[in-house]
């Protein structure tokens, strides 16, 4: 094949697919436009000088050259370890950037395309990403100590409603309570009127009576003190 | 696909608390037993490498569960990814065994299954080396249910005295793996579709 062949490959790209899914070719990338082939524009006017001019060392020093399984080997590392570090949507705008640093080459090319099972490299990631033993121990020790967390949370909800309801109970003990106080306290004082106005009358109307007894009872009350 | 999983089964072991689950999880890792009665927190497994009809190894990961509610924990997150499912019940509580159709709904139900009326289930009647007197559920009974569950396998098994538990256990392991094989090759299945690049309409598409 010639530098020619090369360049209709690449400024004619067939638009339907010609392969399955299984199967796509990521003959090159570059990490560096500069180094490689440059950028887009540059690109696009060596092509198109080159087909005025039919120079083809200046096809060769703007096209895309075929990679060598140590360039698969970055990409296979690239996608795999953006896989792994990114989540999800940064996975796709990763892979929408990775994209555009990757060019396909066409079979037309004397050297065969090397081919990247994408599905099958995405699912081995994630194979290894989920189905270790690691993950396992670490779930079932996250159960334990949510089934921890779980017991120990319903113990307190339990003690928590006794408490509530042993201080319901003595909520209404309290109210009983204050109201019989408060039946005594007029009781008492009742009791303590009338005793008064008892005395009184007595005092008045028997003094000597009184007193007298009322000697002879503190007397007897000293008594029974000793 | 034949690395995806490593041919590691998942077993679930499912029923009310105290009929034997951890007891008999620990007589087939282990071959030991204990009259202790400890309730489980929230799930464990154990991992045993397993010879399957004398040409498959697999390693079988036996996850015990909680049955009392109160462990019971994180939902039942582990029920996903899981090969076979082992409903067990106390063939002297007849509540566990009334319990057992609600475990496997329970477990159909998060366990996300992608063929439920395939997926595989075992029940086990454990305590067999019990007292006759003592035993509630009739053979008959516990057949009836295997049956109606789909013709499930079903064992009489005793973790006590290690009846029948290696046996069952090697069906289990044979459904496992059977139902793993499966999962692997619909799984395969699904990426056999070519992928269209191509757009619809899309006649302003740049060639280059």
């Amino acid at each position: 094949m010639n530098n020619d062949d090369t360049q209709d490959t690449e400024t004619s790209r067939p638009q339907t697919p010609s392969i399955n899914s299984q199967s796509y070719a990521i003959p090159t990338t570059y990490s560096d436009h500069d180094s490689i082939i440059g950028d887009a524009d540059a690109e696009d006017t060596t092509s198109s000088s080159s087909e005025d001019d039919g120079d083809s060392n200046e096809v060769n020093s703007g096209s895309i050259t075929p990679m060598d399984s140590q360039s698969f080997d970055a990409i296979d590392s690239i996608i795999t370890d953006e896989f792994n570090e990114n989540s999800t949507d940064e996975f796709l705008h990763e892979t929408l950037s990775l994209s555009k640093n990757i060019r396909t080459i066409d079979n037309g090319n004397d050297i065969p395309p090397a081919m990247v099972d994408i599905p099958k490299q995405i699912f081995e990631s994630l194979s290894h990403a989920i189905e270790n033993v690691d993950f396992s121990e670490t779930l079932a020790l996250q159960t334990r100590i949510s089934g921890t967390i779980n017991f120990k949370s319903l113990e307190l909800k339990d003690l928590i409603d006794k408490t509530q309801g042993r201080l319901q109970v003595l909520n209404q003990r309290y109210e009983t309570g204050v109201v019989v106080s408060r039946k005594l306290k007029e009781n008492l004082d009742y009791s303590k009127r009338k005793i008064d106005e008892i005395n009184s009358f007595l005092g008045t109307e028997y003094p000597i009576e009184f007193n007298e007894a009322r000697d002879k009872i503190l007397e007897r009350h000293f008594e029974d003190n000793d | 696909m034949s690395t995806r999983k490593k041919n590691i089964l998942k077993v679930i072991i499912l029923g009310d608390s105290g009929v034997g689950k951890t007891s008999l999880m620990h007589r087939y890792v282990n071959d030991k037993y204990s009259q202790q009665y400890k309730a489980t927190i929230g799930a464990d497994f154990l991992t045993k490498e397993v010879n399957i009809d004398s040409d498959k190894v697999a390693t079988m990961q036996v996850w015990d569960t909680a049955g009392q509610e109160r462990f019971q924990s994180l939902g039942v997150a582990f029920y996903r990814g899981a090969d076979c499912c082992v409903l067990v019940y106390d063939v002297t509580n007849t509540k566990s065994f009334q319990n057992i159709k609600s475990w496997r709904d329970e477990f159909l139900v998060h366990a996300n299954v992608s063929t439920p009326e395939t997926f595989p289930f075992v029940l086990l009647g454990n305590k067999i080396d019990t007292d006759d007197s003592k035993k509630v559920v009739t053979n008959k009974a516990a057949q009836e249910l295997a049956a109606s569950l789909g013709n499930i396998p079903l064992f009489f098994t005793s973790a006590k005295t290690a009846i029948n538990v290696d046996t069952a256990f090697q069906e289990i392991a044979r459904s496992a793996l059977q139902q793993n094989q499966n999962d692997a090759d619909s799984f395969e299945d699904d990426f056999n579709d070519a992928i269209n690049i191509q757009l619809d309409n899309d006649t302003n598409s740049c060639s280059c």
